[in-house]
């Protein structure tokens, strides 16, 4: 359970210490990309409390979803419509949803080990 | 197994997340302090060179009072005569004589259809002809705006205002001569001369008499990068 954790922090420790700086003009799909995987996370906890987890599923989800979200921001640019809120209303909606189930089994799990 | 799997995946996944946000807020960080740092900066810059300039030109100001003070000082009568003389022509001292005071404005005519609205404003070219016209009645020093007239004065068109000595000044222009009164007055007021051109469009004049006035000095620089003295043809 903290190996997720565990990397969360290996990655900020490398995005630290690179001091890395997208260009700005690449800003916007660098964000649609970090709300890609923040979604991506929570499906994937999600789906691995209702033991339905696949990794094919997960990792291919989390590329597709990201280069939609690309493809969208960038179609939105050429277009002069900002379709990047698309893109970002989606994966929010999905963030809460996927972060109420997570409590709700969370929940229950804790439920059940106290009555047990 | 199953289950160390799940964990594998979203802990890579989760690195990418963590990288991700943590370079994005940089660069959003970097995004936003940068037109506002800029343009502070260059206030910064601004203010700054603007106190240089002044702290400059005070220091000018001192440096040339001290140069007239010695310049008078221990040197032969007639050669003091002559420095004078010299700093007069030059216009590096300010002169005080009668002359004449000129006023001019731009016209309050408004222009007829088909008319040149340029012909009711005053031009660097109107200005340059009365400093020729005052100049070849005998005026002994000229100011336009404050600005003392030198050797090198450029009288030139700058957008909505006129460059003299490199600053800008503005309608109404006030220029001064000190000089003969009466032949610098009769110079411009020649039948066919220059003011009554300007006249003619509606230009508002106002030509006065002066028992004494004083004309500043120039205040500028004196740089000179490629002349150099030479004794040749003499």
């Amino acid at each position: 359970m903290w190996l997720p954790v565990l990397g969360l922090l290996a990655g900020i420790l490398i995005g630290l210490t690179t001091r890395l700086i997208v260009p700005l003009d690449y800003a916007n799909y660098m964000a649609i990309a970090t709300l890609a995987a923040l979604d991506s996370v929570f499906g994937g906890v999600r789906s691995a409390l209702e033991d339905k987890y696949d990794n094919t599923v997960f990792i291919s989800g989390f590329f597709t979803n990201t280069l939609l979200a690309a493809l969208l921001t960038y179609l939105g640019n050429r277009l002069g419509v900002d379709l990047m809120m698309g893109a970002t209303v989606a994966f929010s909606i999905r963030i809460f949803m996927n972060l109420g189930i997570i409590r709700r089994h969370l929940l229950v799990k804790w439920q059940r080990r106290r009555s047990s | 197994m199953q289950a160390k799997n799940w964990q594998i995946s979203v802990a890579i996944v989760c690195a990418v997340l963590g990288f991700l946000l943590v370079v994005q807020v940089r660069t959003q960080n970097v995004k936003n302090q940068m037109p506002s740092a800029r343009s502070e900066h260059l206030v910064e810059l601004y203010k700054e060179s603007e106190d240089q300039r002044k702290e400059l030109q005070a220091e000018v100001a001192s440096l040339r009072k001290g140069l007239s003070k010695a310049a008078g000082t221990g040197l032969p009568a007639a050669v003091n005569t002559e420095l004078v003389k010299a700093r007069i022509q030059a216009g590096v001292i300010g002169v005080r004589g009668p002359g004449i005071v000129l006023t001019l404005d731009d016209s309050t005519v408004k222009a007829q259809p088909g008319q040149k609205t340029e012909l009711f404003l005053i031009h660097d070219e109107d200005l340059l002809t009365i400093v020729n016209e005052l100049n070849a009645a005998g005026a002994e020093a000229i100011s336009i705006n404050g600005q003392r007239h030198v050797a090198s004065t450029e009288v030139r068109c700058a957008g909505p205002t006129t460059s003299v000595n490199k600053v800008r000044v503005g309608t109404p222009f006030v220029i001064k001569a000190v000089g003969d009164p009466e032949a610098l007055q009769n110079v411009l007021l020649l039948r066919g001369g220059v003011l009554s051109v300007l006249k003619a469009w509606g230009i508002r004049i106002s030509l006065e008499r002066a028992a004494s006035q004083y004309i500043p000095p120039y205040r500028g620089s004196l740089n000179f990068t490629y002349a150099r003295p030479s004794e040749e043809g003499e």
